[in-house]
C-alpha cells in the first residue's frame, strides 16, 4: 500500500486535511473480486448457500434434465436433435403455437388497457376507500385457474349463462361459445383478461403510486392539459411497470391450461390447442414425455425472446430528445 | 408583466383556514415576499394565484383578468417549487424546454432560448444530463431556467432556496434578485427565512395564522413592525420585550416594569393615553438599540451571564430579575461575564398587550 498525501478537491475539507498526511486504502478491484472474495464475504456467503443450493435445485435441474429429455428417446436412447426436427414438422404442434402467440397477443394489450384504465380509476381522486377497491378488483388473482374456467363455462352456458342474457332479450339467437372455433377463441380471451388483469392493474397502480405529486403540479403551470400530462409525466414514469406487466401478463396467458381444461378441453376438435395444452396431451394421455419436452423448450425460448423484447423496448428509459 | 391583485381572498381546508380575507396588490415588476412562519397560509395564498388551489371566497387578479375559474395553464405564471419538481425522467434541456414544447414553439427558437437561460444562470454543463445527476444548486437553477425561459407574466417562488446549503443561499438569494430586476418580472416570493425576505424584497407582506400582519418595504417592517408578531418575526437578533405598564412620575411618563424604568417621550405618551387607555402594555426594543456603559451608576442595573461572539459582532446576554435582554455590541466587546451594565434605551415599541398592536 503506498503512503500518499490527499488533497481534497472541496474546498470546506481541504483545510482540515491538507496538513495531515493520511494513508488511503487502495482502490477496489471491481465489482467480481469484491463480491467473490470470501475472505472479506465469509458470512455473506455461507448465508447466500443454502438458497443457492435450492434455485439449483428447483430452477436448473429441470432445465439440465429436460435438455436430457429432449436429446434421447422414450427408450432413453441418443436421439440428437431428432425430436427437435419432428416438431417442425408437427402441424398440431404448430396449432398449438400459433394459438398460443394469437391468445397473448390479444389478452396482454386488453390486460395492459383494462388494467391501466382500473389503476387510474383508483388512484384518481374520485374514488373513495381505495383499499377496499383494491381489494374487490383483485379478487379474479385469488381464484385458481380451473375455478375460474368451471365459473365462466356456466356463464357461457347456451341457455343458462348469463353472457346470453342480454342476447336473448334482444331477440337476438343466444350463441353456443364453446363449440365454434371463433367464439370459443374469443370466449377464453375473455375469462383470460377477467383473470389476469388485475395483475396488470396491481403493478400499475403501484407505478403510479410512485409518480411525485409535484410534477403534476409543474407540468399544469408549465401548460400541460391533463392527458398532455398523461402522456409526458405518467406514462414515462410507469414504463418499467409496464414492461413487467407486459412479461407477466404475456407469460400467464400463453401458458394457461387450467382455463382450457374447464372450459374447451382444446375443442371443438383441435381449436383451442394451446402449448401447455399440447404438452399436457402430448407427455400425460400419448405419454410421450421427451417429445414433449422439445415442446416446452420451444415455449420456453418464446417467453424468452418476448421477455427480452418487452424489456428491450419499454423498460429502457427515454433519454434521447 | 403584469399587476397582480388579490382581493378578500378566504380559502379553507376542511374546517380549517388556511388563508382568511388577504387584500394584496403586488405591483408590476415588484418582487413582494410573503414571510411568516409554517402554516401561516403563505403557501396556499400562491397556490391561489397559481391556479393549483381553488380559493374558497375571494377574487383574483392578474392584470386585468379575474382568474379564479382559470386553470393554470391559462394564467401564464411560472412557478418555482420548494422541491423543485423538476421532471426526472427528462434531461435539464428537456425540463427547460417543457414549456416551450407545449407552447408549440419552433425548434430552433427553443434550442436558442434554452440554451440562453442555461448560459444566463451557468448550468450549460448540466444541460444533457438528467436532474437526478445534478447537485442541489444545478437543480435549483434547472428549476429556475424552467421558470424564466418561458417569460410569464407572473414569477411564483415557493421558497425555492430552503432545500439549498447555507453559502449557495446566500448567492442564490442575490441572483434571484438580479434576475428579477433584469426581466422586471412581477414576482411573489414565499419564505419563512426573514433574512431572505429582508434582503430580497421591494415588499414584504408578513403574514400569521392566514391574515396579513403588514405589508411594507423591508426598513418600513423592520423600523416601524404594526404589531408585536411582525416585531418579534422580523430581525435576525429578535427584538426584546419587556412586559409592564405606562406610569406617571415626576410629572413624566415612564414605562414602568419589574425591571426597568425608560422614560417615554411626550408624543407617544399621548399617542398611548389615545390607543392605549389602560397603559398595560409591552416595551419592544431591538438589540442594537439597547446602549450601555459599565460605570454609570444608572438605574437600569443589570448582570451580562453570557457572550456570544458571532465574529462580526457579539451579543451580551442580560439578565435581570428572570427578564432576558439581548443586546449588540462590537466585535471587541469590553464586557466581561459578570460584569454590571447601566442600560439605556434609545430607540423603542410600545405594543398593547390586549390587541398586540403598535402604538404610534
Amino acid at each position: 500500500m503506498t503512503v500518499q498525501q490527499t488533497v481534497s478537491p472541496l474546498p470546506g475539507q481541504g483545510a482540515s486535511s491538507a496538513n495531515s498526511v493520511t494513508t488511503q486504502p487502495p482502490p477496489p478491484q471491481g465489482m467480481w473480486s469484491e463480491l467473490f472474495s470470501f475472505r472479506d464475504n465469509r458470512l455473506g456467503v455461507i448465508l447466500i448457500v443454502p438458497s443457492l443450493l435450492a434455485l439449483i435445485l428447483v430452477q436448473f435441474y429441470p432445465i439440465v434434465y429436460n435438455f436430457w429429455l429432449i436429446l434421447t428417446s422414450e427408450k432413453g436412447e441418443w436421439i440428437g436433435l431428432a425430436n427437435l426436427s419432428r416438431l417442425t414438422r408437427d402441424t398440431i404442434f404448430h396449432g398449438a403455437l400459433i394459438f398460443s402467440l394469437k391468445m397473448g397477443i390479444v389478452v396482454v394489450p386488453m390486460c395492459l388497457l383494462v388494467g391501466l384504465g382500473l389503476a387510474l380509476l383508483v388512484h384518481s381522486d374520485y374514488a373513495g376507500r381505495k383499499a377496499i377497491w383494491i381489494s374487490i378488483l383483485i379478487i379474479p388473482l385469488m381464484v385458481s385457474e380451473i375455478v375460474a374456467g368451471m365459473m365462466w363455462k356456466i356463464m357461457y352456458h347456451p341457455t343458462l349463462g348469463l353472457v346470453n342474457v342480454p342476447l336473448t332479450a334482444l331477440g337476438l339467437e343466444p350463441i353456443i361459445w364453446l363449440v365454434k372455433a371463433d367464439t370459443a377463441f374469443i370466449a377464453l380471451c375473455v375469462v383470460e383478461v377477467w383473470r389476469i388483469s388485475p395483475l396488470a392493474f396491481l403493478l400499475l397502480y403501484a407505478g403510479l403510486n410512485q409518480v411525485p405529486r409535484d410534477i403534476y403540479e409543474a407540468a399544469a403551470v408549465d401548460g400541460a392539459t391533463r392527458w398532455r400530462a398523461f402522456w409526458d409525466m405518467t406514462l414515462p414514469y410507469i414504463r418499467p411497470m409496464f414492461a413487467i406487466a407486459t412479461i407477466l401478463v404475456f407469460v400467464w396467458s400463453t401458458r394457461t391450461i387450467g382455463t382450457i381444461a374447464a372450459t374447451t378441453q382444446g375443442g371443438p376438435g383441435r381449436a383451442t390447442w394451446n402449448l401447455s395444452w399440447y404438452i399436457y396431451g402430448m407427455s400425460f394421455q400419448r405419454l410421450k414425455p421427451h417429445y414433449a419436452s422439445a415442446a416446452v423448450l420451444v415455449m420456453l425460448l418464446m417467453t424468452y425472446i418476448a421477455g427480452t423484447i418487452f424489456v428491450r423496448y419499454l423498460w429502457v428509459e427515454r433519454r434521447s430528445r | 408583466m403584469a399587476e397582480v391583485r388579490i382581493e378578500g381572498l378566504t380559502k379553507y381546508f376542511g374546517d380549517t383556514c388556511a388563508v382568511n380575507q388577504l387584500n394584496l396588490v403586488v405591483n408590476d415588476g415588484d418582487l413582494v415576499v410573503l414571510l411568516g412562519p409554517s402554516g401561516c397560509g403563505k403557501t396556499t395564498t400562491m397556490r391561489c394565484v397559481a391556479g393549483l388551489e381553488r380559493p374558497t371566497y375571494g377574487d383574483i387578479y392578474i392584470g386585468e383578468t379575474r382568474v379564479n375559474d382559470l386553470e393554470p395553464r391559462e394564467r401564464d405564471v411560472a412557478l418555482v417549487f420548494q422541491s423543485y419538481a423538476l421532471y426526472p425522467h427528462f434531461t435539464a434541456f428537456d425540463n427547460i424546454a417543457y414549456p416551450l414544447r407545449l407552447r408549440k414553439t419552433p425548434k430552433d427558437e427553443i434550442e436558442r432560448r434554452v440554451r440562453d437561460v442555461a448560459e444566463m444562470l451557468g448550468i450549460t454543463h448540466t444541460l444533457e444530463r438528467p436532474p437526478g445527476l445534478c447537485s442541489g444548486g444545478e437543480q435549483q437553477r434547472i428549476a429556475l431556467g424552467r421558470a424564466i425561459v418561458r417569460e410569464p407574466v407572473v414569477f411564483l417562488m415557493d421558497e425555492p432556496l430552503s432545500n439549498i446549503d447555507a453559502l449557495l443561499r446566500v448567492y442564490m438569494r442575490a441572483e434571484i434578485k438580479r434576475l428579477q430586476h433584469e426581466l422586471g418580472t412581477t414576482m411573489i416570493y414565499v419564505t419563512h427565512d426573514q433574512v431572505e425576505g429582508m434582503t430580497m424584497a421591494d415588499q414584504i407582506a408578513v403574514m400569521n395564522q392566514g391574515t396579513l400582519q403588514q405589508l411594507g418595504t423591508p426598513t418600513e417592517i423592520y423600523d416601524m413592525p404594526a404589531n408585536n408578531f411582525v416585531a418579534r418575526f422580523v430581525g435576525s437578533t429578535p427584538m426584546n420585550f419587556i412586559p409592564g405598564a405606562l406610569q406617571k412620575e415626576n410629572g413624566k411618563t415612564v414605562h414602568k416594569s419589574d425591571q426597568f424604568v425608560i422614560p417615554v417621550s411626550t408624543e407617544m405618551a399621548d399617542r398611548a393615553a389615545e390607543l392605549c387607555p389602560g397603559g398595560v402594555c409591552t416595551l419592544g426594543v431591538r438589540p442594537e438599540e439597547i446602549r450601555f456603559s459599565m460605570d454609570d451608576e444608572g438605574t437600569n442595573q443589570a448582570r451580562v451571564f453570557l457572550l456570544e461572539p458571532l465574529g462580526s459582532e457579539t451579543i451580551l446576554d442580560i439578565e435581570k430579575e428572570g427578564l432576558l435582554l439581548k443586546v449588540k455590541d462590537v466585535a471587541a466587546t469590553q464586557v466581561r461575564e459578570g460584569d454590571v451594565l447601566s442600560l439605556s434605551f434609545n430607540r423603542f415599541h410600545l405594543f398593547d398587550d390586549e390587541t398586540g398592536a403598535a402604538i404610534r
